[in-house]
């Protein structure tokens, strides 16, 4: 029993610990720019529209096709450059104004890989030419 | 002679006056894309994979001519897209022409035939038609069975009309040499002016892997097709470039040497890789940090590449920088290749800073097009 209540102890010593500690490793906030970072590389990598939130709640969808992490000659800070659907317009949004984005469009490119088309093609003629009706 | 003299020597010309003038990174062509939209739909290429309303999208004539001016090239190259199934082509190629810039419109041909009468025959105009091998390769390679039976058909009609015409060729893990030189053969028996081939576009993190060609697989590949070669085959680019892919003549890229223009912009950093987009050519050249690309840059996506639009402009270069380059240019240009010369001596095969040289791959994205755009799409797992 001793033995048990010790490690009764040594958890409810290591709970108090974590507390303190504000769960610092199980709870820990994720990181919001890191996670807006990561969501620009992947609505730049996506072949579809996607809807951009802004800070003050604006929504704009479109074809998210040019990312600058650094401050350049255009805009002093990172921004991202869109194609908005049905207009001539490419709008540049800097990053600050940013709060969610998300791929909102079909993805123009799923299904549609060279190792699909070899492994449709294959099924294909294994296929018989004239199937039976079932 | 594969291409005009007049062409060379404007090319040279201006080879020469960009050196004179002291310019570090200049352009030699522009890769001008009016429009992504094709007739055909390759299998993994990265150029038409988008949403519909972009793939609607046109350059304008006068769009096109303010990029060639802005750049001041004196080959334009139009790849897309179909550059045929754009509404003003002819007047995008008659602008160009009127300029005094030699265009080389790459098509598929699909539909060269029916718009043979929207040009003229032209010292500046070439038809640079696709086409990846032999008729079970091509039409394997662009996925769409009677391809090369058409464009060949248009091809015969083009030269018949007198235009100049070209193929362009992208050559994948797997190319038989034998049927390349035999493709090569029937091409130089219809009569075009000249070939263009290059490897298709190496990533590392390219899903296909085993369909890509490595440097030294590379370099094989091209010796095996450039050896002992027919001495009527033609090329249509630098024989330096030629023995690069041979394995004879180490290059660094050159990534601005042919620059790309379409409806996002100038395309950063190079023909292959889309990092992003400058509004001019001038912050294309200023706010690129080049630094980061090329084969000894370490990075991983430029470790295998061996591409055209990396290396050709860096070959061209290279004959205008020393008097040994231009020398063997001439040589190579008017004696072709000899049957087994062994390696430069002075070759020295330098391995990329993160020493992926061997692990690498190839990118499948554009099989059946030199028009690879292998744009990272981590959400669907493919690249394109």
């Amino acid at each position: 029993m001793d033995h048990d209540f010790s490690i009764f102890r040594r958890l409810t010593d290591f709970g108090a610990w974590l507390l303190r500690r504000g769960l610092p490793f199980i709870f820990r906030p994720s990181d919001p720019m890191s996670d807006l970072t990561e969501a620009i590389h992947k609505a730049y990598n996506y072949r579809g529209d996607v809807t951009v939130t802004l800070k003050d709640g604006v929504e704009i969808v479109g074809f998210l096709f040019n990312q600058e992490p650094r401050a350049t000659s255009r805009c002093p800070e990172a921004f991202v450059e869109m194609l908005i659907a049905g207009s001539d317009e490419k709008k540049l949004i800097p990053v600050s104004k940013i709060a969610r984005i998300e791929l909102t469009g079909e993805d123009s490119a799923a299904g549609k890989s060279w190792e699909e088309w070899i492994v449709k093609q294959e099924a294909k003629k294994k296929a018989p030419e004239n199937p039976k009706p079932v | 002679m594969p291409v005009p003299i007049s062409q060379a020597y404007t090319v040279a010309r201006y080879v020469i006056g960009q050196k004179l003038a002291g310019r570090k990174r200049y352009p030699l062509v522009l890769m001008l894309e009016p429009l992504f939209q094709c007739n055909l739909e390759c299998a993994g290429c990265g150029k038409i994979q988008y949403p519909d309303h972009v793939l609607k999208r046109r350059l304008s004539p006068e769009q096109c001519f303010k990029a060639v001016e802005e750049c001041g090239v004196p080959i334009v190259s139009i790849p897309g897209g179909e550059p045929l199934i754009h509404p003003e082509i002819q007047q995008i190629v008659e602008g160009l022409i009127a300029r005094r810039k030699y265009v080389y419109l790459c098509t598929n041909a699909l539909l060269l035939k029916r718009r043979l009468d929207l040009f003229t025959p032209s010292k500046y105009l070439t038809f640079s038609i696709h086409l990846d091998g032999l008729e079970p390769e091509h039409d394997h390679a662009v996925c769409r069975e009677g391809t090369y039976k058409t464009a060949t058909e248009a091809a015969r009609e083009a030269l018949r009309r007198g235009f100049r015409v070209t193929t362009n060729t992208t050559l994948f893990e797997g190319a038989d040499p034998v049927r390349v030189r035999a493709f090569f053969d029937e091409m130089t028996a219809m009569g075009v002016e000249g070939m263009m081939m290059s490897p298709g576009y190496s990533y590392s993190h390219a899903p296909d892997q085993q369909h890509f060609l490595v440097r030294n697989r590379t370099r094989e590949l091209f010796s095996k097709i450039l050896s002992d070669p027919n001495p009527k085959w033609a090329f249509n680019q630098s024989p330096l470039f030629l023995e690069f892919l041979m394995g004879r003549q180490d290059f660094e890229c050159t990534p601005w040497g042919m620059v790309t223009y379409n409806i996002f912009g100038w395309q950063r950093p190079c023909y292959l890789l889309d990092e992003g987009y400058a509004p001019t050519f001038r912050q294309l050249l200023e706010e690129t940090e080049w630094s980061r690309y090329g084969y000894h840059s370490g990075n991983p996506k430029c470790a295998n590449c061996m591409v055209h639009s990396g290396y050709e402009a860096t070959a061209v270069d290279a004959t205008f920088s020393s008097f040994k380059h231009f020398a063997r240019t001439v040589k190579l240009t008017l004696f072709g290749f000899k049957a087994s010369r062994p390696p430069d001596p002075g070759f020295k095969f330098k391995p990329p800073l993160d020493g992926t040289a061997t692990t690498g791959s190839s990118d499948p994205a554009r099989r059946g097009c030199s028009a690879l755009q292998p744009r990272e799409r981590e959400a669907s797992g493919v690249k394109g």
